[in-house]
C-alpha cells in the first residue's frame, strides 16, 4: 500500500471502537453468560448447583440433539445448492440481455424473503394439507388421489418437504447479493457472451466466477450461518414434528430452556451449537479457498 | 442458421424459467392477500377461488380496535434506527478490514463470524438476563440494540467482499488530488459502495421489520410494541377463521413492503447505477 | 454523497420524532384509570393469556377480564397495565422472567410450574390473606392442591380444568347404528370401519401441538389402566410408579391402536386443536375429545345441524369396567409476585382475590355455566344453551383425574408429548416411548 494511503494508528481505533463495542457487549456477554450457566443445573431462578461440564458431555450424547445436528446438516447442503445454485443461475440470467421484464423479476424474485417466516409457514402448510392443500388436489385432479396424505406428517419426508419452501424464500436473498456483486463485473464479459452463445456462456462464468469469488464465499457463509441456527420457519412449519423429525438444533435448545424448563442445559446446548457451526463455516471456508485458489486475504 | 434458432431456443427457455419464478414468487402474496377479503366459509369452500363479494371488513376491525398505528411507529423506528448503525458501522468496519492489514484484524473477522453463527432462540434466556439486568429492556432504543448488534457481522462481511473489488488507484487518485482520508472515505468509497449497502439495507430491514422472538422477550409494555408482536394478540389459539388470520399476517409485513415497493425503483438502480467499472 | 448523507439525518430526525409521538400518544391509553391520578403511584402489573379479541369465543376468558374491569372501576386510583399474548407466547416470557426474578406483579402459574417457582422463590403465598377471605370455605375440595407446597398456597384458581370431554354427533352415530357414543372400545373400533367408508373420522384429532392427544386423550385413557394412585406417585416424583409400568404400557399401547385403527383424521400431527373442532364441527368427524374450552369453540364454530345434534358423554372404561372419571382439575393460578411490600402487596393481593377465586367463578357459573374452583349453588341452569346443560350434567356425575401436562414436570411432558406424535404415527413402539420418558423421570430427583 502506498504511504499515501496510511492511517493513523490512534484515527482507525476510533473509526472501529464504536462499532465494535456495541457489537462485542450485545453478542458477547450472552455468549460469556450461556458459558457459564452451562456448568450448572439450573431451572431458571436463583437456585444453581455447579455440575462441572456434565451438561456439555450430555449434550454431546444426546439423541434428539444428534438427530437435530443432522437436520440442520441436511438443510445446509440442501440450501447450498438449491438456494446459492439457483440464485446464481438467476442472477447470471439477470445480467444477461435477452431476459424480459428485468425489473419485475428483480422485484418479485426477492419477495418471497420479505415475507415473514410464520407467513412463509402459513403458506407451505396450506399446500401441503391434507384437505385443501395443492398437492393433494392436483394428485386428485391426475386421478392419484390415492397417493394424497397428510405430507407433513410423513417422517420420511417431512425434511425435503421443510427444504423446499426454505430454498424457495431465500433464493431472492442470494440473488440480490449476487447481483450486486456482478454489478463490479465489466459489461462487456456478459455482451461478448451474448455474441459467443453457449461457448461465450461457459467462458463469461468462468471469468465471473473469480471477480465474484469473495462474494461466493461470504455467500456459503451466509448460507450455512443461517441453516445451522434456522429456527423461525420450522416452528411455523411444524413445529419440529412428527416426533423429532425435523426437529433442528435452535429449536430443541429452546424447547429445553422454555419448554423442560433446563436452562442450565439449554445454556450449554446453545454453545455446542455455536462451535459445530464455526468447525463447519470454517471447514467449508479453508476447503473454498483452496478450490478456488490463493488466499482470501493475504497475512 | 441452426446456431441462430438453438439460441433463440435457450432464450426462450431461460425467459420462461425466470417468469415461472417470478409468478411462484409473487402468487402466493396475492393469493394472501385476496382471500383475506373472502368470509371463513367462503374460504373453506374453495380455497383458491376468487372473492365473490371482496369485503375489508377484518381490515377495518383490526385497525380500529387496535394500537396499530403505536405497533407502526414503533416499528418504523426500530427499523430505520437500526438499518442506520448497520450501515454506518458495517461499512466502516468492513472498509478498515478490507484495506488495512492491522493487529488484531483477524481476531475481528473471528468475532464477526462467531456473531453470524450465534443461536439467538437457543441464547434468549442470557440475552434476557443481560438487558434486565442492565437496565436495557422495555424502552425505545431497546430492540435497536441486538438488531443493530446481530445485523452487523452480514453487512461487515459484504462491505468488506465488496471493497475488495474497488480498485485501490481509485483512493491513491483522490489522495494525490489532496483529498483528506476521511473525505475519500465518505465522499469516494461511500457511494461507491452504494450497490452492497443497498442489498445490506434491504436485508436487514425486513429482519428486522419481522423480527419476533426479541421484540416479544424484551419489551413487555404496549407503548412500545411492534407489529409482528403486536398482531398476535388477533390470530389468538383459538380460532380457525383462515381469512382473518390472513389479514392479521399480511398487515403485520404490508407497511414494510408497500415502503420497499415504493422504492424498489430506486434501490435496484442503486444497485446497478452505482456499480463499478473495473 | 451530501446528499446520501443528508438523506440519512432527515430519516433518522423523522424516526427519532415519530418516536416521541408515538410516546406521547400512548400515555393517554396506557390503562383504563383515565385522568385519575395514581394514589401513592402503586401500579399493578398483570400478565396473562386472555386476549382481548377472543372474548366472544371463551368464556374464562371473557369473566377475567369481566373482573378486572369491575377492579379498576372499584379502584380507579390504581393504575392497572395488562399484558396480554398468547399462550404459547406467555408460557415462554415468563420462564425468561423467572429466570431473573422479574415477574410481573400479578401472573399465571401452571401447576407443573409451581415446584419450580416456589423453589426459586418467585410467589408470594396467600395464606394470611386467604385466613381473611370472607369466602374461604365456598370453594371446592382440593382446588389448591396442586399450588400448595409445605403448607403454602401460592395462587388462587380461575378455572378448572376439564380437558377430556366427549363431543359427539349423535344423528352420525345413529346413522351407522349406535344410539349414543359407545360405552366400549370394541363398538369405537367397529365403528371406525363403518365410519370410514363414509369418509367421515370417528375422532378429530388435531396434535400437531403436541399436547392434545396427551392432554385429551392420555390422561384419561391412562387413568384407566393405572388408576390415581400412579398417577400422583408419578406427581410426587417419589419413583414408586415409573412409566414402564405395564399399565401405562397399555395405554399407550391402547392410544396406538385407535391411530392404526383409523379412529382419528389421517392428518391428526398436522393440524391444530382448533382446525379438529372445526372438522367436528362442518360435520367431517363424527365426535371429538377436548376440554372445556371447546364448549363455547363449538358453540361458535358449529354449522346448525351439528351443534344441534351434539351431545356430551365420557371416555368408556377398559374391559367393561366402570368408566366414572375424567382428567381435570385446577391447574392454572393467578400468583403475585414476592417481591412486593406494603401497600402495594395489599393493592396486588386485594386484585388477586377480587378478579379471580370466589367472584369470578360465581360470575362465570351464573353467565356461563362454567364449571369452576368455588362451591356456586342454586344456579339456575335452564336459560343456558342445551350444549351447556348437557356438560354441567355430565361433570356432575365423574370424578377428576390430575390432567398430565398441568401436573407433571415439564420436561417429562415435552417427551411423552413429542414421542405420542411417533406412536400415533407407529414409528415409535409403546414399549420405548415408556422408557424414554422414564428416562427423563429418573433426571428428577
Amino acid at each position: 500500500m502506498k504511504t499515501c494511503l496510511k492511517i493513523k494508528k490512534r484515527t482507525m481505533f476510533l473509526y472501529l471502537l464504536p462499532g465494535m463495542l456495541w457489537y462485542s457487549f450485545i453478542v458477547f456477554v450472552p455468549i460469556a453468560l450461556a458459558i457459564y450457566y452451562g456448568f450448572f443445573n439450573w431451572n431458571g431462578g436463583a437456585k444453581m448447583d455447579f455440575i462441572g461440564v456434565s451438561n456439555f458431555l450430555e449434550v454431546i450424547q444426546d439423541k434428539v440433539f444428534q438427530k437435530s445436528l443432522y437436520n440442520n446438516i441436511y438443510l445446509t447442503v440442501v440450501c447450498l445448492l438449491g438456494q446459492i445454485g439457483i440464485a446464481f443461475l438467476l442472477a447470471f440470467l439477470l445480467n444477461g440481455r435477452h431476459i424480459r421484464f428485468k425489473g419485475f423479476h428483480r422485484v418479485m424474485g426477492y419477495f418471497p424473503a420479505v415475507l415473514s417466516a410464520v407467513i412463509v409457514g402459513f403458506i407451505w402448510n396450506l399446500i401441503y394439507d391434507y384437505n385443501y392443500g395443492l398437492i393433494n388436489s392436483l394428485l386428485s385432479l391426475i386421478g392419484m388421489g390415492d397417493k394424497a396424505q397428510a405430507w407433513l406428517n410423513n417422517d420420511k419426508l417431512v425434511l425435503p418437504l421443510v427444504a423446499i419452501p426454505l430454498v424457495w424464500q431465500f433464493i431472492g436473498y442470494y440473488m440480490i447479493i449476487l447481483m450486486s456483486a456482478l454489478a463490479s463485473v465489466d459489461p462487456q464479459i456478459f455482451e461478448m457472451a451474448e455474441i459467443d452463445g453457449a461457448a461465450g456462456w461457459k467462458k463469461a462464468v468462468y471469468i465471473t466466477l473469480p471477480l465474484i469469488k469473495n462474494t461466493l464465499i461470504v455467500c456459503v457463509t451466509l448460507c450455512i450461518a443461517g441453516n445451522m441456527k434456522i429456527f423461525d420457519l420450522i416452528y411455523a412449519l411444524t413445529g419440529g414434528g412428527p416426533g423429532y423429525s425435523s426437529s433442528v438444533m435452535a429449536m430443541y435448545a429452546y424447547k429445553t430452556s422454555f419448554l423442560s424448563y433446563k436452562m442450565g442445559y439449554g445454556s450449554a446446548m446453545s454453545i455446542v451449537i455455536l462451535i459445530a457451526s464455526l468447525v463447519l463455516v470454517a471447514g467449508s471456508r479453508s476447503i473454498l479457498l483452496r478450490f478456488t485458489g490463493g488466499k482470501e486475504h493475504e497475512e | 442458421m441452426k446456431n441462430n434458432s438453438s439460441r433463440k431456443l435457450i432464450h426462450i427457455i431461460s425467459n420462461v424459467f425466470v417468469m415461472l419464478f417470478s409468478l411462484s414468487c409473487i402468487f402466493p402474496a396475492i393469493w394472501l392477500f385476496y382471500s383475506s377479503l373472502k368470509s371463513k366459509s367462503e374460504f373453506y369452500h374453495s380455497p383458491l377461488a376468487l372473492p365473490a363479494q371482496p369485503d375489508f371488513q377484518h381490515y377495518w376491525s383490526i385497525l380500529t380496535k387496535s394500537n396499530f398505528l403505536t405497533w407502526l411507529v414503533n416499528s418504523i423506528r426500530n427499523s430505520f434506527l437500526s438499518l442506520f448503525f448497520i450501515l454506518l458501522f458495517g461499512f466502516i468496519i468492513g472498509y478498515f478490514l478490507s484495506r488495512y492489514r492491522f493487529k488484531g484484524r483477524n481476531l475481528m473477522y473471528g468475532l464477526f463470524l462467531v456473531g453470524m453463527l450465534v443461536p439467538v432462540h437457543a441464547l434468549m434466556v442470557p440475552m434476557y438476563v443481560l438487558f434486565t439486568k442492565m437496565g436495557l429492556t422495555d424502552n425505545w432504543y431497546t430492540l435497536v440494540l441486538p438488531y443493530t448488534a446481530l445485523g452487523l457481522p452480514i453487512s461487515v462481511f459484504l462491505v468488506e467482499s465488496y471493497v475488495k473489488s474497488i480498485p485501490i488507484e481509485v483512493e491513491e487518485a483522490a489522495a494525490i488530488d489532496g483529498s483528506s482520508r476521511h473525505r475519500t472515505l465518505f465522499s469516494i468509497i461511500l457511494p461507491m459502495c452504494a450497490p452492497i449497502l443497498v442489498t445490506v439495507g434491504i436485508i436487514q430491514f425486513f429482519y428486522v421489520w419481522n423480527e419476533f422472538t426479541f421484540s416479544l422477550i424484551l419489551i413487555d409494555s404496549e407503548q412500545w410494541m411492534t407489529v409482528p408482536v403486536g398482531i398476535t394478540l388477533f390470530k389468538g389459539q383459538f380460532s380457525t377463521d383462515f381469512p382473518k388470520m390472513m389479514t392479521a399476517m399480511l398487515l403485520a409485513i404490508l407497511p414494510a413492503m408497500l415502503i420497499y415497493f415504493i422504492f424498489s425503483k430506486k434501490i435496484i438502480k442503486g444497485m446497478v447505477a452505482g456499480a463499478v467499472k473495473g | 454523497m451530501k446528499k446520501r448523507m443528508s438523506v440519512l439525518a432527515v430519516m433518522m430526525v423523522v424516526a427519532i420524532s415519530l418516536g416521541a409521538c408515538g410516546n406521547k400518544a400512548d400515555t393517554g391509553s396506557g390503562s383504563g384509570s383515565g385522568s385519575a391520578k395514581a394514589k401513592d403511584g402503586v401500579e399493578l402489573t398483570i400478565s396473562h393469556y386472555y386476549l382481548e379479541e377472543e372474548r366472544e369465543s371463551n368464556a374464562v376468558g371473557d369473566s377475567y377480564l369481566k373482573m378486572v374491569e369491575q377492579w379498576q372501576e372499584e379502584n380507579p386510583e390504581i393504575k392497572v397495565t395488562q399484558q396480554t399474548m398468547s399462550q404459547a407466547d406467555y408460557a415462554t416470557k415468563i420462564q425468561a422472567q423467572a429466570a431473573v426474578n422479574e415477574m410481573p406483579d400479578i401472573f399465571m402459574v401452571k401447576g407443573s410450574w409451581v415446584d419450580n417457582f416456589a423453589e426459586n422463590g418467585v410467589m408470594a403465598p396467600i395464606n394470611e390473606y386467604m385466613d381473611k377471605y370472607e369466602h374461604k370455605d365456598q370453594f371446592k375440595n382440593g382446588v389448591f392442591d396442586v399450588a400448595t407446597r409445605d403448607g403454602q398456597i401460592y395462587g388462587m384458581p380461575n378455572q378448572l380444568s376439564l380437558t377430556s370431554v366427549v363431543y359427539y354427533n349423535e344423528e352420525l352415530w345413529k346413522s351407522i347404528g349406535y344410539d349414543k357414543f359407545p360405552d366400549n372400545w370394541e363398538d369405537i373400533f367397529a365403528a371406525a370401519e363403518k365410519f370410514e367408508e363414509q369418509g367421515i373420522s370417528t375422532i378429530a384429532l388435531g396434535n400437531k401441538d403436541k399436547w392434545p392427544a396427551e392432554s385429551c386423550l392420555l390422561s384419561t385413557l391412562g387413568d384407566r389402566y393405572t388408576g390415581a394412585e400412579w398417577t400422583n406417585s408419578i406427581i410426587n416424583k417419589d419413583g414408586n410408579a415409573k412409566f414402564t409400568d405395564e399399565a401405562f404400557v397399555k395405554a399407550l399401547e391402547h392410544l396406538q391402536k385407535m391411530s392404526t385403527g383409523k379412529v382419528f383424521n389421517p392428518d391428526f400431527n398436522t393440524i391444530t386443536e382448533t382446525q379438529s373442532a372445526e372438522y367436528y364441527s362442518q360435520g367431517k368427524a363424527a365426535a371429538f375429545i377436548s376440554g372445556h374450552w371447546s364448549v363455547s369453540a363449538i358453540s361458535s364454530f358449529a354449522e346448525e345441524p351439528v351443534l344441534k345434534n351434539t351431545r356430551i358423554a365420557i371416555l368408556p372404561g377398559i374391559d367393561g369396567s366402570k368408566s366414572d372419571s375424567i382428567s381435570g382439575g385446577c391447574g392454572w393460578y393467578f400468583a403475585v409476585n414476592k417481591n412486593l411490600t406494603g401497600e402495594k402487596l395489599d393493592a396486588a393481593m386485594d386484585f388477586l382475590f377480587k378478579t379471580t377465586g370466589y367472584e369470578m367463578a360465581k360470575y362465570a357459573t351464573e353467565t356461563y355455566g362454567m364449571i369452576t374452583a368455588g362451591q356456586i349453588d342454586d344456579v339456575d341452569t335452564t336459560s343456558f344453551p342445551q350444549l351447556t346443560q348437557d356438560f354441567i350434567d355430565i361433570i356432575g356425575k365423574v370424578e377428576l383425574t390430575p390432567v398430565y401436562d398441568l401436573q407433571m414436570d415439564g420436561a417429562v411432558i415435552e417427551v411423552m408429548n413429542t414421542g405420542i406424535q411417533d406412536l400415533l404415527n407407529n414409528t415409535k413402539t409403546p414399549q420405548e416411548l415408556a422408557a424414554e420418558i422414564q428416562a427423563e423421570q429418573d433426571k428428577l430427583q
